[in-house]
């Protein structure tokens, strides 16, 4: 079950609010009558059960902001994938099913494949972001079981940020999203992010 | 007195197709702070008839000064002597932002400024490089468009903590200034832009050892043979304190500055930096270095106007052209002889400041600058009883004559 244990903060015109599941939230502006939350997953497996959560995540936060309604669309990254795991487009297809046809029974209201609606699958695409980010923002942002590692990790824990950036910002735009649901692990790598993209609320939520 | 501009100058035309391996490797070493390796560089020569030389700029600036021109002085001589010349212009990099020896955070470029100085700066090379030789590649045909899965294999074998902690971007970020991811993948597009184009030699200034080894990596990786790398010296500055030649010391000679303004520059470089200058701009051979600097030790001002003349001669590859302005330099400042047409002639009213009237001229950057040279009695009126400093309110009626300013400047007044 979802409460709300406190408000805590305000940072400038944003609102930011601390639940016990939705850990807290940034929000742009009021809400907006109907909340269109996306979620980003990535297909490297079959989808697991810990998804059911987000859309049970999602109604919480229709309530919690006063919306009339709630939308959650997923956002399956099907690209990725073939890119770190050089799967074969037809392997991916195989797994990335799966999502497609599970998610909505879950309660996810539209999904979303990244090979559908990402056109730009380029450097030139991903590296438009690179400039606005400094080395030193991104150490912080590279979790601590990335860290111990450091020594083992290549470019692609760089490349594969911008990607991530490039999605989501193509996302916001195109399904006209306001808002995304975003693991409490992933926190400094949103926060950062999030200058980079279209003004949108995120919703933190606690997995663990 | 023997007549280093003119031999320099008659063998600037000569063409270097079929020469012997070590007579040609001999014109290049002079030119190189560093080459990696020679051996190797002499066995490419050796197996390639025509070799594929690349040489890259990021057209970050509009204006370029001389210092710039030093790696293209090299690289003609690989055009001289027949070999492909791949000239790329980093308008992909360009936006990512070169971190060679930046100490300060860069601002990247937007197309539009880009284009803008890609224009400018192909123009001022084209003084020094015939642009015929060149041919010209816009790395954001190959970078921009290159598939996610093909950037993945050569980042994967590029470890991010030996990207990231290279010594200079260490010193940016101890000193509190932003590197950019951006930056640390600059060195890796420039191996890709190797990759793409099979590139055998490559040639740079020193400064940008550090992206040039990850060049050599990345082609090692995608099992290329390792291309050979020339880098010349960084040129340092005309004012001899050591700090290279840089627009933002205010130490360098345009590559658009006037023959008269360069000629005068170049006179005012200390005398260790003739050999160095000479090196840098002309075809010297090894061989001739011992002699060449023997002359500098025994003539350093003749050996500095030589050099002086070269340099306007190779521009426009008339030797009369310097002479005219070693010619117009003797006169004005060994003889003293100033004439009417090396003056800017003001049309003022009598009773006008000489600080005003000389703002008025549009040759100075604003007022400050002006007092500043009043301040070091830089401004001084020359008639036949010799030189007197001029205070800034002294008025245009009580000049005489010619007004010097500063070193290379001269005025004359007529009464409006």
């Amino acid at each position: 079950m979802l409460c709300e244990s406190a408000s805590v903060a305000s940072s400038g015109s944003l609102r930011v609010r601390r639940w016990m599941m939705i850990t807290y939230s940034i929000c742009e502006s009021p809400p907006p009558k109907v909340l269109r939350l996306g979620f980003s997953v990535w297909a490297r497996n079959p989808p697991k059960d810990y998804l059911s959560t987000y859309p049970k995540v999602a109604e919480e936060a229709r309530k919690r902001a006063g919306s009339d309604n709630v939308s959650l669309c997923a956002l399956v990254d099907d690209v990725w994938p073939m890119v770190a795991l050089s799967r074969t487009h037809k392997e991916q297809q195989n797994i990335s099913e799966h999502f497609i046809t599970m998610l909505p029974d879950l309660g996810f209201h539209e999904v979303h494949l990244v090979s559908d609606f990402v056109k730009d699958v380029t450097l030139g695409a991903c590296l438009q972001y690179a400039t606005r980010i400094t080395v030193s923002k991104f150490w912080k942002l590279l979790p601590q079981s990335k860290k111990t590692i450091s020594d083992n990790l290549t470019l692609n824990e760089i490349l594969e940020f911008l990607w991530h950036i490039h999605v989501l910002e193509i996302a916001l735009r195109e399904f006209q999203l306001t808002g995304l649901l975003v693991g409490i692990r992933s926190e400094f790598f949103y926060l950062t992010a999030r200058k980079l993209l279209p003004p949108h609320d995120v919703y933190f939520v606690n997995t663990s | 007195m023997k007549r280093f501009d003119q031999q320099f100058l008659d063998r600037d035309s000569e063409s270097w197709v079929g020469m012997e391996v070590d007579e040609f490797i001999g014109f290049l070493l002079p030119k190189c702070q560093e080459v990696i390796t020679i051996d190797r560089l002499r066995q490419k020569i050796s197996e390639h008839p025509t070799l594929k030389v690349k040489f890259g700029i990021d057209p970050t600036a509009s204006e370029i000064h001389i210092g710039h021109i030093v790696p293209i002085m090299l690289l003609r001589q690989f055009a001289k002597a027949g070999h492909h010349i791949d000239f790329i212009i980093g308008d992909f990099t360009a936006r990512v932002g070169d971190p060679t020896a930046r100490d300060t955070d860069r601002v990247p470029l937007n197309p539009e400024q880009i284009v803008k100085n890609i224009e400018t700066y192909i123009n001022q090379i084209g003084k020094y490089i015939d642009l015929r030789m060149l041919h010209i590649h816009y790395n954001a045909e190959w970078l921009n468009p290159m598939p996610l899965q093909e950037i993945f294999a050569i980042f994967q074998q590029i470890n991010l903590s030996e990207a990231m902690q290279r010594e200079d971007f260490r010193v940016r970020m101890r000193n509190k200034q932003a590197v950019s991811l951006a930056e640390v993948c600059y060195g890796v597009l420039m191996g890709i832009d190797s990759v793409h184009l099979g590139i055998h030699i490559e040639i740079g200034d020193i400064g940008q050892l550090l992206n040039f080894q990850q060049c050599r990596k990345i082609m090692r990786q995608s099992d290329m043979d390792e291309e050979v790398i020339l880098m010349t010296p960084i040129l340092e500055g005309t004012s001899g304190d050591g700090k290279k030649m840089s627009k933002s010391y205010g130490n360098y000679i345009a590559v658009n500055a006037t023959h008269e303004d360069k000629f005068g520059k170049i006179m005012s470089i200390p005398d260790r930096l003739i050999g160095q200058y000479f090196r840098c701009f002309a075809d010297v051979h090894q061989r001739e270095l011992e002699e060449l600097d023997a002359f500098i030790e025994e003539n350093p001002m003749e050996a500095k106007k030589q050099l002086a003349t070269l340099i306007i001669a190779i521009e426009t590859r008339r030797i009369e052209d310097g002479l005219r302005e070693r010619e117009s330099f003797e006169r004005k400042f060994s003889q003293k002889s100033i004439y009417h047409e090396d003056c800017i002639e003001l049309t003022e009213d009598t009773n006008t400041t000489i600080l005003d009237a000389l703002a008025k001229s549009g040759q100075f950057k604003n007022k400050s600058e002006l007092r500043r040279l009043f301040e070091q009695q830089g401004v001084r009126s020359i008639n036949e009883d010799g030189k007197t400093v001029l205070s800034p309110e002294i008025v245009v009626g009580q000049v005489c004559d010619v007004v010097r300013v500063g070193k290379r400047r001269f005025f004359r007044f007529v009464a409006g």
